[in-house]
């Protein structure tokens, strides 16, 4: 073969245009496809949206159980809070932040303190019904956690995220609520 | 939708999807890889480091779709050995010469891996290293093909070349 043919092949090969324009405009396409993944993607998420739809279901039926426990657990809690005095006192006011907030995280610890307790202010069945409600608040929120892991640009993930965090406040501060009404009764008896 | 990525997108589909069509032989075909491409490279971006010119860049996911289409569509229209369109070859710069021409369909003509390595060194430049790690394929092999695909573009082209 000769060479010098070689040499001109591959200067007319170096020579060819690189750009070619396409028949038809590509960029709908490829714009519509990137928007339909971006929508798609929080998908990823409907394993644990059970997890945290059953978790506000909980909690909404929980306030209800907690209010209809009182009466019966008036007795107990009068006992209960002349044993623990100070615990009548550490009612925490929270504002839902973020957790890196300091001020979050302590005001969330403080709740969390008094949470447990008082939990023993309640009936053993609904002591039960509480913590396996937090249980349950907080597989959602690590699921949620995973996921966001896996994609930490998705707002719906946040979002849920953040509603385990209130979910969880919300249970706080329902047992809270219920056992200082249940002790400023017993104070006043 | 990111207003900058439709400016890589513009900035840089001739050379993807010239590269798809000198690689699939197929305008459709060639315009699904450049689709497919770009919504790869959409989903890449952030793993794009700027070490490689984006042009490289999204050369080595042109390489990726086409050779990723090929295995999911084998009996699909990517032909083993074909020739190009003229009317695909709407070059810019009125550049459909009856040389280049001649040249696009004898490339068009090539059995596909002697016609990939061509592409991709002969055309595009890159060195054997490159493409025989975009395609997959060892260095060695890389050398062979493009020596079968210059005798074989040398045997088609003979009158023409020497003409030219």
């Amino acid at each position: 073969m000769n060479p010098s043919r070689f040499d001109s092949l591959d200067a007319a090969l170096a020579s060819l245009p690189r750009e070619v324009r396409p028949g038809r405009e590509l960029w709908p396409d490829i714009a519509r496809n990137i928007a339909d993944g971006v929508r798609q993607a929080p998908r990823a998420a409907w394993p644990q949206w059970p997890m945290a739809l059953a978790a506000s279901m909980v909690l909404a039926s929980l306030v209800g159980a907690l209010c209809w426990s009182v009466a019966r657990e008036r007795t107990t809690a009068e006992i209960l809070a002349r044993r623990t005095p100070a615990a009548a006192k550490a009612t925490v006011p929270v504002s839902l932040q973020l957790p890196q907030d300091a001020d979050y995280v302590a005001a969330r610890a403080a709740l969390e303190r008094t949470f447990n307790e008082r939990l023993d202010l309640l009936a053993p069945s609904t002591r039960d019904r509480v913590r396996a409600d937090l249980a349950t608040i907080r597989k959602a929120n690590a699921d949620i956690s995973a996921a966001l892991a896996q994609d930490p640009a998705s707002p719906l993930l946040w979002q849920l995220l953040r509603n385990t965090w209130q979910q969880e406040i919300n249970l706080y501060t329902s047992v809270d609520q219920t056992t200082q009404s249940m002790l400023t009764r017993s104070t006043r008896s | 939708m990111d207003v900058e990525f439709e400016a890589i997108y513009r900035s840089h589909v001739d050379q993807v999807y010239g590269l798809c069509l000198r690689m699939t032989g197929q305008p459709a075909l060639a315009e699904d890889c450049t689709q497919e491409c770009f919504i790869a490279a959409w989903r890449a971006l952030r793993t794009f480091e700027g070490r490689s010119r984006m042009s490289t860049w999204l050369y080595r996911i042109a390489v990726n779709t086409v050779l990723t289409l090929r295995r999911r569509r084998p009996g699909d229209a990517l032909r083993e050995a074909g020739e190009l369109d003229e009317a695909a070859l709407q070059m810019p710069g009125g550049a459909e010469a009856a040389g280049t021409l001649d040249i696009e369909a004898a490339m068009g003509r090539l059995p596909q891996g002697a016609r990939d390595v061509l592409v991709l060194v002969g055309v595009y430049g890159h060195s054997h290293e490159e493409a025989a790690t975009m395609l997959g394929i060892a260095a060695g092999t890389s050398k062979a093909q493009l020596h079968r695909a210059r005798r074989l573009m040398a045997q088609q082209l003979g009158i023409a070349m020497e003409a030219a």
